[in-house]
């Protein structure tokens, strides 16, 4: 038994590399794309940002992701920007920033540097503590 | 109430409820919903279920994941997920429930494929292809875990594709949610 233990943590081990590689790859694409994007030209300097993809036939981003964003831009004000962009309807603009999925979360810190990709609904907790740093 | 978890309904102190003898309208206008909570409590119990049968290596654990997954999907009050998610979880508080404007078909068909996956893998694992059937049931926990974590359905989007081709039986549209 502990030998089929071991097979396990080594398979979900694997898994785990596997998407961490696949969201590294995500950040240095978004890296490329965030340098002269139009999705940021309209974006004040010096703000931490968050770009955020969803779609309208996305019932996690309506009901999870978007109420939480929306709670996070009350409580920090004119201290984040949101760019939120329907994946759909811009599909040239998810494909430079290598989205694959809705909700995709992009946390760029206030030089504009992408920090943190996530690819399915995030909590506010967790954002609040990297826009801390970013 | 009919259309959420009917006598099961959670209500609170100051509610108000409202009898109506008879509702008109077809099946058609039965609002789509989804509780994600009971979708979330089925995908861990899949996940932990099935890496137990791994680990103990059962091919009896994963043929129970399989029955439990098509109970699932046929909608059988007597799914083994459903009655964990209604009597124990839910009375007790330690999961409330979510529901939104959603499809279940594609979510039904998401677990039918599970259930074919894990019953092929049952079937495999008994008659000696056992690593035949252990992938089988490798490829049910990691997407499991990529519909727990990341909310994404690969057989929810598979549903979506087949209707996109017109295919009979899968007629549902994703919902617009705005």
């Amino acid at each position: 038994m502990i030998d089929r233990v071991l097979i396990a943590l080594v398979l979900l081990s694997v898994g785990v590399a596997v998407w961490q590689l696949i969201t590294r790859r995500q950040l240095a694409h978004a890296h490329t794309a965030s340098g002269r994007d139009p999705l940021l030209a309209a974006v004040p300097q010096g703000t931490p940002i968050i770009v955020y993809f969803s779609s309208p036939t996305c019932a996690p981003c309506k009901y999870q992701q978007t109420p939480t964003l929306d709670a996070l831009q009350g409580e920090l004000g004119d201290h984040l920007h949101i760019v939120r962009v329907d994946a759909t309807a811009e599909p040239e603009a998810a494909a430079r920033w290598g989205v694959f999925s809705v909700p995709t979360l992009f946390v760029l810190d206030s030089e504009g540097k992408p920090k943190h990709v996530y690819n399915g609904v995030v909590s506010r907790a967790v954002l609040k503590q990297q826009l801390v740093f970013a | 109430m009919r259309f959420l978890d009917g006598l099961d309904t959670p209500v609170e102190s100051g509610d108000a409820l409202r009898i109506i003898p008879s509702i008109a309208g077809g099946a058609s206008s039965a609002p789509r919903r989804v509780d994600q909570s009971g979708l979330k409590v089925g995908q861990a119990a899949t996940i932990v279920l099935l890496l137990a049968a791994f680990v103990l290596n059962s091919w009896l654990l994963v043929l129970f994941v399989g029955v439990a997954q098509l109970l699932g999907a046929l909608e059988s009050q007597a799914g083994p997920y459903r009655l964990f998610y209604h009597r124990v979880l839910k009375p007790r508080g330690i999961v409330k429930p979510n529901v939104i404007l959603d499809n279940p078909e594609p979510h039904r068909f998401a677990m039918a494929v599970g259930a074919v996956f894990n019953i092929g893998a049952a079937l495999a694992l008994l008659t000696g292809a056992s690593l035949v059937g252990w992938a089988l049931v490798w490829v049910v926990i990691v997407l499991a875990n990529l519909n727990f974590w990341l909310n994404f359905c690969l057989g929810c989007w598979l549903y979506y594709q087949l209707h996109k081709l017109g295919i009979r039986g899968f007629g549902h549209a994703p919902l617009p949610q705005g």
